[in-house]
């Protein structure tokens, strides 16, 4: 078929042309109930409200640096401050490849949890069809038991 | 260009009945599936559509037209979201009649001019 071709208008010729032949009852109660079909579907599917979890990402993310605690080294014992000069430098020393490797660890965190934002975004709804067709089911026998009940 | 070889052997081998190929905005997508369930309902039990989303959806979008083909028992619908190069083509081959827009009047008039516009290929079809 070509590319181009569409029936809409070949089909719009035939109404035109068969309008009355065409008039059915039960289809036109079919499409209003189809409307009401429609608007129950889309109430049914509410996207969940990211927002909050988006400003958690956002703020996890601005705190994932991490420093050495600068310490005070005065002292009022005399050579103290030297001491704690020295033993700072000391702990310092150990602890920058502490901070690189909690840094690191930081940043592949923020990047696992804006995946998971952008798959949460992108759509996993929780829904449990099962459940909803048993409930259907169970409504539906409930309407027909209360159509039979006087 | 080619046809893709499995959609082709799909539709040859999987799918029985008259093919109605709906090319058409998002915006007429639900359109397109209350068509299809007045056509099976009505007038044709055996049609079956091939609804093509040419614009990607978001999914809630794409949640509530799974939602509505579940509402409406719809059996017979094959909704395509993710294209690959040659499937148009193979829907269009294996089509008997092929939409790009909805047609300007009420669907219940248009379930029932498809039923006929169908009849009628398949009519031309059988003579040829």
């Amino acid at each position: 078929m070509s590319e181009e071709l569409d029936d809409a208008a070949a089909l719009e010729a035939l109404i035109r042309t068969r309008a009355d032949g065409y008039r059915l009852e039960p289809a036109a109660t079919a499409v209003a109930d189809a409307a009401a079909l429609w608007d129950r579907s889309r109430q049914r599917v509410v996207p969940p409200d990211l927002d909050p979890a988006r400003t958690a990402v956002a703020q996890a993310a601005e705190r994932g640096r991490f420093t050495v605690p600068h310490v005070e080294a005065s002292s009022r014992l005399p050579g103290g401050a030297a001491i704690h000069e020295a033993i700072g430098r000391s702990v310092e020393r150990h602890l920058n490849d502490l901070v690189t490797q909690l840094d690191a660890y930081a940043a592949a965190v923020n990047e696992a949890l804006a995946a998971v934002l952008t798959v949460l975004s992108a759509g996993v709804p929780h829904e449990h069809p099962d459940l909803v067709g048993q409930l259907e089911t169970l409504q539906s026998r409930l309407d027909e038991f209360r159509r039979a009940t006087p | 260009m080619q046809l893709h070889e499995p959609t082709v052997v799909h539709l040859r081998e999987r799918v029985r009945g008259p093919v109605v190929l709906w090319l058409v905005d998002r915006a007429s997508v639900p359109s397109a599936l209350v068509v299809q369930h007045l056509l099976t309902t009505f007038h044709r039990s055996d049609a079956q559509a091939i609804v093509v989303e040419t614009e990607p959806l978001p999914w809630p979008e794409r949640r509530v037209l799974q939602r509505f083909v579940e509402e409406l028992a719809l059996t017979s619908v094959w909704l395509v979201a993710d294209l690959v190069p040659g499937q148009v083509e193979a829907f269009e081959d294996r089509a008997v009649v092929v939409l790009r827009r909805i047609p300007d009047a009420g669907l219940d008039m248009i379930a029932a001019a498809l039923a006929e516009l169908i009849g009628i290929r398949e009519d031309s079809c059988a003579s040829a």
